[in-house]
């Protein structure tokens, strides 16, 4: 990526710019996720529809954030956003592949609900399974991601909410840095992560 | 890239805020810090990607998700009766322990507590798998990395990402046992770390102390923490916590182990002044 695309403001600020109408902040943002985004879907999309999948990306960004006067986690948000449109993409080519099976089969899956593939997994009953497993196995990891969430609830701007969190650590832990809380947090997400992809690809074993 | 949460960061000081920035925790100078690492660390980004539908989810709805996790840590609490076991434990430690009271607590211990159910050094033991971790073969087995070995080594570590860890430890053991002699075998230390977690996941403490004794030796300092605080929680799962000491101390001066260490340091000096009578 080209160090002069990164900007010295964060993707928030740039939002925020933007939905205040400053031109500059949009094109800026603009050009930041769009950077970012090809990043990512050149991994997944074949070359000659890329352009495509990251401006319909855009799009919807753009659109929604417009729509919501979101300027929150705007990258982490846009990425789920360019996760679906990339999802959608493998659909629409699956269709494709699909119009290839001939109608007797069509009839056969349409006669077995079961047979036919699941659209939408079940995420949030999976993360609730996968905190449940952290909770069991990563005790530490558990409490801090549940003071972090019950500081978010409370709500508040990024300092507030996270030095709520780190003071509900430090009780349990005196002397804990903010440096320090922010590693054990990654380290924690990592658990939560491997557990998520064991749930995920039904791996589940007496460990998790 | 991967699919596994362990991934090749850059520079994993600035990587750390990973988890701190996608909730959200993160604003001014150090989110933009972050954004920029992102532009130059591609396993970061991927990584964020990977995660993003999860910390979207978990932020939309922080209070149904933290009620949840209190709820679940509620569960895995001691019990009663373990809890009184501890009272009773920290009743009897000689210097705070008077004649009448340990009379008391005697009694109350031969009603409320089974033979053995003293809390023993093995229950203060924390074995967490660490994240998958890679292997980088990089030869070294004389110059030429032997096929069978890469095979053992890479099949080791692919179950061990599965949690197969029983496995996982005959593939490793089986790479550790054809190579371990070799000192100019660049991947001996990792082995052996992965080796000792696998054996301590399936129970076996005894025959995980040679190989996390040898990670222990690794220059690359997190092998070695890693291997120190495994082989620390070896020896509590053997019953020998007083051999956990000395490598729980080294380990207060770690950026990743000292809060850990030092709570269990804490508790294993109070397992150990109370050792006597055993």
């Amino acid at each position: 990526m080209n160090p002069a695309a990164v900007p010295e403001t964060s993707v928030d600020e740039l939002a925020a710019g933007w939905l205040a109408g400053d031109s500059r902040a949009e094109t800026l943002l603009f050009e930041n996720l769009r950077v970012r985004f090809l990043g990512i879907a050149k991994q997944r999309v074949q070359q000659d529809h890329l352009e495509d999948v990251v401006q319909e990306a855009l799009q919807i960004v753009l659109r929604k954030a417009g729509e919501q006067q979101r300027t929150e986690n705007m990258l982490v948000w846009s990425l789920t956003v360019l996760r679906n449109v990339i999802g959608n993409h493998y659909q629409a080519r699956r269709r494709e592949t699909e119009r290839m099976v001939t109608g007797e089969q069509i009839l056969e899956t349409l006669a077995d609900p079961m047979a036919r593939p699941d659209q939408i997994p079940e995420t949030d009953s999976q993360l609730e399974r996968a905190l449940a497993s952290l909770a069991d196995r990563f005790p530490r990891c558990s409490r801090i991601f549940a003071g972090i969430l019950a500081s978010l609830e409370v709500g508040g701007g990024p300092h507030e909410v996270s030095q709520r969190a780190l003071e509900t650590m430090q009780r349990q832990t005196p002397g804990m840095t903010r440096g320090g809380f922010y590693t054990a947090l990654h380290r924690c997400r990592s658990q939560l992560r491997a557990i998520l992809e064991i749930l995920e690809n039904g791996k589940e074993s007496s460990h998790v | 890239m991967s699919e596994h949460s362990e991934y090749e960061c850059t520079k994993p000081g600035l990587g750390d805020l990973l988890a701190a920035y996608e909730l959200g925790l993160l604003e001014g100078p150090d989110q933009s810090r972050f954004e920029a690492h992102l532009g130059e660390c591609p396993a970061c980004l991927e990584e964020l990607y990977q995660g993003a539908a999860t910390s979207e989810e978990l932020r939309a709805d922080p209070g149904r998700y933290a009620a949840l996790l209190t709820q679940s840590i509620r569960a895995n609490e001691p019990s009663l009766l373990q809890r009184l076991g501890e009272f009773l434990r920290r009743l009897l430690r000689p210097r705070v322990l008077a004649p009448v009271t340990a009379v008391t607590a005697v009694a109350l211990m031969l009603i409320f507590l089974q033979p053995g159910q003293l809390p023993s050094s093995a229950g203060l033991a924390v074995i967490e798998p660490l994240p998958y971790q890679g292997l980088q073969l990089r030869g070294g087995v004389g110059q030429d990395l032997d096929q069978n070995l890469d095979q053992l080594l890479t099949a080791g570590m692919e179950q061990y990402a599965t949690g197969n860890y029983g496995a996982a430890a005959v593939s490793l053991g089986s790479a550790w046992a054809m190579a371990r002699a070799d000192q100019e075998w660049s991947d001996r230390h990792q082995t052996a770390l992965f080796l000792g977690l696998c054996l301590l996941l399936e129970g076996h403490p005894d025959e995980a102390l040679e190989p996390l004794g040898a990670a222990v030796e690794s220059i690359l300092l997190p092998t070695a923490e890693r291997g120190t605080w495994f082989l620390a929680q070896a020896h509590l799962l053997r019953e020998d916590p007083r051999a956990s000491l000395p490598l729980l101390e080294s380990l207060l001066s770690s950026p990743v182990y000292r809060d850990q260490a030092a709570d269990q340091l804490h508790l294993v000096r109070e397992i150990c002044d109370n050792s006597y009578g055993r």
